[in-house]
Order: structure tokens, then sequence, then C-alpha cells
């Protein structure tokens, strides 16, 4: 599904990512974990496709082609989805219609039929209750206005709606309170299939222990320094970062 | 400098003579205070002429297009123009009354008056002809010639408007709205005064729409003055929308007394014409006034829209908001020049003043001055500008759930506008005023298809 090799990239000048390689097989499930600065969002944002970084070196392979050369668009329209750490305001734009019109977008570009306003209703809010989100944030405009826990929400009803086959979910636990966490977390849980991969940014072991991940990486100074099964997020959780960033520093993992 | 002189001294002629043919051609009638108001305005003018750049006010709009057009400044001609209602149905704004002025008279026939209790509407033609004691009190009350050329060329020429007064503790049922419409059948260009006097009672109400529009293409000047009489406890709500032809000139005056408790919001709109001006001078002359002057301006090819506001606090404890934005096409020009004036009896003044620019093209370019004079001590002022493109992260946000680039910029365009419309109260008004501003993107992008504007009340 996606291959990454030695991917290093900067953003206004400064390197941010350092060789980064990590492959990702359909309906695997992979956290990636690190300290503040450690180059975790901009891993994120750069699969999505912001224009803001900078690739220097190494490649990116998603379903057999170069993602690097594609626009957003066209990475979203391929099956990418990224749920940002921080959702975007759009005053004036209804969720409903933002929605459909990327929906019916991604369906244009696969040859789909784009779905009708009644359609589309009844998909929109077959897939709200997927997030408990109530019916009147259909008209509502998009993001604008809302709690950091709608928000949240709503980029998971984003992904509900869009069903990509890449989901990248960029610190979706940041600013939830617990019963919010699980509501989300209940969500994307549901979502999870055979064919749907998913990369899982986190500061916190808290996410997954709901969405419980198959793959754990530790990123630091813009590169994975451990990998390891889910039991390596719970002895982040015990001895921190630190231990992690003394054996790297030590070249156990170097 | 020599031909500049020149030019003056004909049009000082010009007017001299116009105003003398003006004044034998069927204002012998008026009583005396108008015909001295007339003469104040025409000595004004001819001691003003039409402003130049050289004008601090005017810096940054070149009028010479509009003084190289050698309009007859008197705006009178004899046309028997026939309009239907269907010749212009899509400017009648739904559940308003709507009074209808052809090349700036009145048209009785066009028109659905309000017959209701308490509220006294009429042209102003009418009024000068059957109530001109009532005039009296108020025209002129508000607006200051000096240093106004157009005020002070509408105050000498005008013949025609609107007179409203709601009288106290009184309100319609529903809004009103005044139609402009400028049909000009032969190419020879023409110049219509309006003259539009409004006045809410203590404790009264009043929702109006000034709606300026052309029914063809050519060449025409509106010169509009509005005065607005807000007496205490009252509210009033008004919306103006600049949609003329884009070979059209506008210069619109408006000045507002505001009286103790009173509250008013106000929503200009440019849209339309090559060169329009809006000023507004808004007088909060009662304590506990509250007052919203918002503006939009979408400013495409060759066009330049200039908003000029002044709110002047001269008394204690009042509020004002202003905000205006502007989304700029292709050469187009814009300016905004905001001031408030605190006034040093105007302790506890809260106020804030925004003005926000799109710029979306490299020659397009927008000249903002918000400004802030404050000679009281205890008040709270804030004013800022800015000036900026489509924001990245909006856009990348917008492209990463499959929307095209062309389309999030118009998206993210029509949220930008939508901020200035979602506190109009009656949401008629609001939903006409939004139509205007997706149909104007829409053609701005090509004719890609938006969907109406969702507000968040």
């Amino acid at each position: 599904m996606l291959q990454i090799n030695n991917l290093y990239a900067a953003v206004t000048g400064k390197k941010i990512l350092n060789g980064i390689t990590l492959t990702v097989n359909p309906g695997e499930v992979h956290a990636v974990m690190g300290p503040n600065g450690s180059g975790k969002s901009t891993l994120a944002q750069i699969l999505a496709g912001h224009p803001a970084y900078e690739i220097l070196d190494g490649e990116i392979i998603y379903e057999g082609q170069n993602l690097i050369a594609l626009e957003a668009e066209k990475r979203s329209q391929a099956g990418l989805f990224l749920a940002f750490q921080y959702p975007v305001e759009i005053p004036g734009v209804s969720n409903s219609y933002f929605l459909k019109t990327g929906l019916n977008e991604i369906r244009k570009s696969r040859g789909e039929q784009p779905l009708d306003a009644m359609e589309f209703l009844k998909l929109i809010r077959e897939k709200m209750k997927l997030v408990e989100m109530n019916e009147s944030f259909i008209n509502r405009p998009v993001n604008h206005g809302y709690s950091g826990g709608e928000k949240k929400r709503n980029e998971i009803l984003q992904m509900a709606v869009l069903e990509p086959k890449l989901a990248i979910l960029d610190e979706t636990d940041s600013g939830l309170d617990i019963d919010a966490l699980k509501v989300v977390a209940n969500g994307v849980n549901k979502l999870r299939s055979k064919d749907r991969s998913m990369i899982v940014v986190t500061h916190y072991q808290r996410l997954l222990n709901y969405i419980v991940p198959d793959f754990v990486h530790v990123l630091m100074n813009g590169r994975i320094v451990k990998s390891g099964g889910k039991e390596l997020a719970l002895e982040l959780e015990a001895f921190g970062y630190d231990k992690i960033k003394e054996e790297f520093v030590n070249g156990v993992n170097a | 400098m020599n031909q500049e002189l020149d030019l003056k001294t004909s049009l000082t002629e010009k007017i001299k003579l116009q105003f003398k043919k003006f004044s034998e051609n069927g204002v012998v009638s008026e009583p005396n205070w108008l015909k001295e108001y007339r003469n104040l305005g025409c000595t004004n003018f001819e001691k003003l002429g039409f402003p130049t750049q050289s004008d601090e006010e005017w810096k940054y709009t070149n009028i010479s297009p509009v003084i190289k057009s050698e309009f007859n400044l008197t705006g009178l001609k004899s046309d028997s123009i026939n309009l239907s209602k269907s010749d212009f149905s899509k400017y009648i704004i739904s559940n308003s009354y709507t009074f209808v002025f052809v090349n700036g008279q009145f048209v009785s026939s066009l028109s659905v008056v309000p017959n209701e209790e308490g509220i006294e509407v009429a042209s102003i033609k009418e009024i000068i002809k059957t109530n001109p004691e009532i005039l009296e009190k108020y025209i002129g009350k508000v607006i200051e010639l000096e240093n106004n050329s157009f005020a002070s060329l509408n105050s000498t020429f005008f013949t025609d408007g609107i007179f409203i007064q709601v009288n106290e503790s009184k309100k319609l049922s529903k809004p009103i709205e005044i139609l402009y419409l400028s049909v000009n059948e032969n190419n020879s260009p023409r110049i219509t005064h309006p003259r539009n006097c409004i006045i809410v009672k203590k404790n009264g109400m009043l929702d109006f729409t000034e709606h300026y529009v052309s029914l063809n293409s050519n060449k025409n000047l509106t010169n509009v003055v509005t005065e607005l009489f807000l007496e205490e406890n009252t509210k009033c709500n008004h919306i103006k929308i600049q949609n003329e032809v884009n070979k059209a000139f506008h210069f619109g005056n408006t000045a507002i007394s505001q009286k103790a408790t009173s509250e008013f919001f106000t929503f200009s709109f440019s849209l339309g014409g090559l060169i329009s001006r809006n000023q507004i001078i808004l007088n909060l002359d009662g304590e506990k006034s509250n007052s919203n002057m918002n503006g939009l301006y979408i400013s495409t090819s060759n066009q330049l829209h200039d908003n000029h506001t002044l709110i002047n606090h001269k008394t204690p404890k009042c509020n004002s908001r202003e905000l205006y934005k502007g989304i700029l096409y292709d050469e187009s020009k814009s300016v905004f020049n905001g001031k408030v004036y605190v006034h040093s009896i105007a302790q506890k003044t809260d106020s804030k003043q925004t003005n926000k620019n799109l710029l979306l093209s490299e020659n397009a370019t927008i000249d903002t001055k918000p400004q802030l004079e404050i000679f009281a001590d205890d008040v709270k002022c804030t004013h800022g500008g800015t000036v900026g493109g489509i924001d990245v992260n909006s856009l990348f946000y917008m492209k990463s759930r499959g929307i095209s680039t062309k389309s999030a910029e118009a998206l993210i365009a029509l949220g930008f506008a939508s901020e200035v419309t979602e506190t109009i109260e009656n949401l008629d008004l609001r939903k006409y005023v939004d139509t205007l501003i997706v149909d104007r993107l829409e053609k701005s992008y090509g004719n890609i298809s938006l969907p109406i504007i969702a507000h968040s009340s």
C-alpha cells in the first residue's frame, strides 16, 4: 500500500525528516509515536501533500505511484486521507456541501456517478451515527465555531464518508476528554478493515488503548529509531521517551 | 496647474448656467428655505469643483473619467420610459415593500407602497409639494456640504428620493426596499441626484434597503445623499446595495444622527460601477447608542470601489463595531479609509474597527487606512487592517478532501465574504445579499457552481 524510502524533508530551510523508511501493508494499523518536534506531524502533512514542505531526498510510493508528484486533491482522490491535528475552519460553507463536493470529486476520479443531494444526505446521516454527531452539523459551516471535540469528530465523520484506503490520523486524541476520545476511537475502529490501512500519529499511549495498532514506531529527530509491536507503546508509557533517547544516543539502535 | 484652473473656471460657468436653467425650470414654487439651500449647494460646488487627487481625501481615487464625461449636471431630462415589473423583477427583494425610482424619479405604478398606521412614506417630490415644513426640519441637518463636492451638487439639483418617517413607537410589518433603476435609453451620459430623508421617532423601528441597479449598459452617474435621523431608543437596519453596470459612476453620501440608546446596523455592498465611492458619516449623538457598520466590496476588471467612513463618538458610553471586507480580482482597485473619532466628552467609548482584504490578483491594488483619533482617556478602541491572499492551510484542507484548487479558492472567498452578512437580522434580506455574493463569485471563477452561504446563526 505505502512504501516510504529514506525520506528527507525540510520546511523553510530547516531539516525535519532525516531518512524515514516505513512500509504499510493493506489492513495494517501503524502507530507513529515520538516526543514534540520529532517530525510526526510533518510526516503526516507531507503524506497528504502540504505544499510548505520540501522533499530533499527519498521517495514515497503509494499503490505503485509516486506520491510526491501528486497534488493534495489527487492524493485524496487516490484514497488517501489525513485527519488534521488542527482542523481548519471554513466559514460560509456547510459541512454537507463541503463533504459532498469532496466525495463527488473522488467518485468522479474513479469513474463513478456523483451522488445527488438525497443520496448524499442519506449517507451522511448514517455516518454521523458512527461518531455520535448531531444532525444539526450537516448545515453548519465547516468547523466554524465548533468545540475541539466536535472538530475531531467531524474529521472522523469525513473519513467515514470519504472511505479512504489509507487514513492518517494526526494527534486525533489531542484536546479530547476521555468520553470524546472513546467516541472518536470507536468510530475509527468501526472503519478498520482488511483493505484499509491507518497511520496513527500520537504523542501519548492513551489513544492506543482504544485503537490498538499492529506496529509501533518511535520517531526522533526525524528518524524512526525503534519499531515493534503494540507492547512498545506500553514500554514508552512506563519509561518515557528518554530511555529510548539514551539507547539511541548510545548507538544501540543507531 | 493652469489647465486645472481653466477646467475649474469653465466648470464654475457651467454650473452657474445650469443652476439658472434649473431654477427657471420649475423650482420657482419651492419654499424659500429650499431655494436658499440649493443656492448654498451651488455656491459650495462653484468653490470646490470636482475633487482631484491633490485633495488628501481623494488621493487614491481618480475621477477624471467622470469629469470627462460631460454630464448635464442638473440631471433634468424629459424621457418617457415605460417599464413593466418583469423588467426588474429579479431586483425585487421578497417580503419587502418596494419604492421604484426610474432614473431618479418615483414611479408609483411600479411600486408597492405600505399603508400602515404611524408610518409616513412618500417621494421627496411629493413632500416638497404637500408638506415642505416637515422636510425643512431635516434636509441638510446631518449632512455637511463643506468640502463635499458631490453632496453640494446633490443639494443643488435633487428633485426626488424617498421620505420615510416612522412615528413614535411604530414599526412596519416588513422592510422597505428603495429600488433605483437606471434606464438610459440613448447614449448621452446622464446623472441622477436621489435624496433620501429617513426619520425614526422615539422607540420606533425600521428596516430598509437602498438598491441601485442599471437596466442597460449605458453610462450613468448616481449621486445620492441619504440622511438618517434616529431618535431615542430606536432601532434601524439599513442595507445599501450598489449593483450598477460596470460603466456607471456612483457617489453616495450617507449621514446618520443617532440619539441615546438607539441601535443602528448598516451594511454597504459595492458590487457594480466603474468608479464608486460610498461615504458614511455616523454621529453618535446620544449616550449608550450602538452601531454596527459592515461593508463588502467585490471588485473585478478595472473597477474602483472606494469606501470612506467616519464614526463620530460625540457622547459617552457608545459602542461602535466596524467590519469592512474586500475581495479584489484582475486590475481592480479599492480604497478603504475609516476613521473613528472619539471626542473628549465621549468617555467609556467602546470601538472596534477592522478592514480585511483578499487580494487575488497581482495587478489589483488596495489602499487601506484605518484611523483612530482619541481625545478621551477612558476608552476601549482597537483597529486594524489586513491584506492577504488565499490562506494556505485552508486551501490545503479543502484539497486534502478531494476539492480542486479553483473550487477551493472560490469557497474560501465565499466564506471570507460570509462574515459580513452573518449579522443581517432579516433573513430575506440576508438571503438576497448572499445570493448576489454567490452570483458574483461564480462569475469570477468562470461560471463554477457555488452553494448558498451557510451561517452559524
